[in-house]
């Protein structure tokens, strides 16, 4: 079968994706992908089909808590879900794809797969909505929900016919186990998504097998804040531990030489010799953490970040610490905890099981197999009924539609 | 209990609300360990109160007024979540209380 991709121009998100990618591809489908070459061919390697939908830069977003969720939906995943909605038409016209996985958060896929009545699957790569973690701020959600009916009415879909685009009625492949979420109905829990990716060097011999190692990774958004946390986590951990730090090397100047520093480290092959990650709570280290059972130290800053270490603090696989107002010593007690109770290490094992029993990139591939298989089986007119050809060309003539907008 | 007459009353209120308002700017300093807050500083913003502080938070609005903060926090929209200052959350505790 073809496999039509259309994910976010983000390693979070393309890294996932490409694990599901090269699974599918092993077991001799053809896959493509719709998006910018520019950004995601440095992530796919040589190899991969893009089918181009040409780069605009939207900015990665900064601020903390609800501003950082509408300023994520506002500057980001609406500006670049109008962006993407032509090429994303294109790349389906040209390629005709059986089925599409599109990224949860990359909204122009969900449509042009609606549009054209093609099954599609879901991947989900954020904690942000499996859990419902705003079901309290209805003001939150609700208007999330306008930003989703405003581009689906934008790309000339009819507003009764609205379907949130963010869950594919067919298949949803969420990157997690229930051990961190609890049930959750109609989805599939496949665990992460890893796959080969290029592990850049890294000076393993310096690590110290006298003590024992930190990994601290807060992410790609370096800024102030993230180097003013650096400066108090090394303030305040013991000389038993050895850190080993994921910043530019000029953010942090003055560090002893045990404490290594790199801007870009190979995860997956130093992971196994961590005894406790301090990270922001993104989804992929996170899970990469927990695959390889390394407890962690959570200091959320912004987006589904507190969701993600709400559920880690819940399984008992870490602790949360205050990311803006942790002190060195708070800090210290909180890597000291997770090193030496073993419960945390124990419950990371649990999880990290429990992920590999999941499947990951495989079951994936045998679900999007399925999906593939049951619609051409004949549920595809149940698909096919929701098309609006007609509406959405009209659109196109009319000019509403028109997607060059400037975020 | 004595109204006299409405500027009477409206100039007592106004004077609750003060000590109402220091009262909820304290504990917000008591919370995020600042020395003082400022009446108009953003709670998500400005304080950089997480959703723990927001639990926290709750716990003692609750104890000390019996104001429900998730529940006063549901009704507002997104850009008013975002904007919420101390200030606005003393008028709504003064609000409820009253």
């Amino acid at each position: 079968m073809k496999v039509l991709i259309v994910t976010l121009p983000l390693a979070g998100h393309a890294n996932p994706a490409a694990a599901l990618a090269g699974r599918l591809a092993a077991r001799g489908h053809e896959v493509a992908w719709a998006g910018s070459e520019l950004m995601l061919r440095p992530m796919l390697g040589p190899d991969a089909v893009i089918l181009r939908t040409g780069s605009r830069l939207f900015r990665e977003q900064g601020g903390t808590g609800i501003a950082s969720i509408r300023s994520l939906w506002t500057r980001f995943i609406v500006p670049y879900a109008k962006f993407l909605l032509p090429g994303v038409e294109r790349a389906v016209r040209a390629f005709e794809p059986d089925v599409l996985v599109v990224d949860q958060h990359a909204v122009a896929g969900a449509i042009v797969a609606r549009r054209h009545g093609l099954p599609w699957a879901t991947l989900v790569c954020s904690a942000m909505e499996l859990t419902d973690p705003y079901r309290a701020l209805p003001g939150l959600t609700g208007w999330t929900r306008d930003q989703l009916v405003g581009l689906w009415t934008g790309a000339g879909l009819a507003a009764e016919d609205f379907a949130d685009p963010r869950w594919s009625p067919q298949l949803v492949l969420a990157q997690t186990v229930r051990e961190l979420t609890g049930d959750v109905a109609g989805v599939a829990l496949v665990g992460p998504l890893i796959g080969e990716r290029a592990a850049p060097p890294f000076p393993f011999d310096r690590l110290d097998p006298y003590r024992r190692h930190l990994l601290v990774t807060m992410g790609t958004l370096a800024d102030d804040l993230t180097a003013d946390f650096h400066g108090r986590v090394l303030a305040g951990l013991p000389d038993t531990v050895q850190a080993v730090v994921v910043a530019p090397r000029e953010q942090l100047p003055d560090v002893p030489d045990t404490v290594l520093v790199a801007e870009r480290v190979p995860m997956l092959d130093l992971l196994p010799h961590m005894d406790v990650v301090l990270g922001h709570g993104g989804v992929n280290t996170t899970s990469e953490a927990l695959a390889n059972g390394v407890p962690l130290v959570l200091a959320p800053i912004r987006h589904d970040q507190p969701e993600m270490a709400r559920q880690v603090v819940a399984a008992g696989a870490g602790v949360r610490v205050r990311f803006r107002r942790a002190t060195p010593a708070q800090l210290s007690a909180a890597v000291t905890d997770v090193l030496d109770d073993p419960a945390y290490r124990a419950a990371a094992r649990r999880i990290g099981v429990a992920m590999r029993a999941a499947g990951g990139a495989d079951t994936a591939a045998e679900l999007v197999e399925r999906l593939q298989r049951t619609v051409s089986a004949g549920a595809s007119s149940v698909v096919r009924r929701h098309i609006q050809p007609l509406a959405w060309r009209a659109a196109v003539r009319a000019g509403t539609s028109d997607t060059r907008s400037t975020p | 209990m004595c109204n006299i007459d409405g500027h009477g009353s409206r100039y007592r209120f106004r004077v609750a609300d003060r000590q109402l308002l220091t009262d909820i700017t304290g504990m917000l300093a008591a919370l995020t360990g600042a020395d003082t807050v400022p009446a108009d500083a953003t709670l998500e913003g400005d304080l950089g109160l997480d959703s723990l502080d927001v639990a926290d938070l709750a716990v003692r609005l609750r104890d000390r007024y019996d104001v429900d903060l998730v529940g006063f926090l549901a009704t507002l929209d997104v850009d008013r979540l975002v904007d919420l200052t101390a200030a606005g959350l003393a008028e709504h505790v003064a609000a409820v209380a009253a």
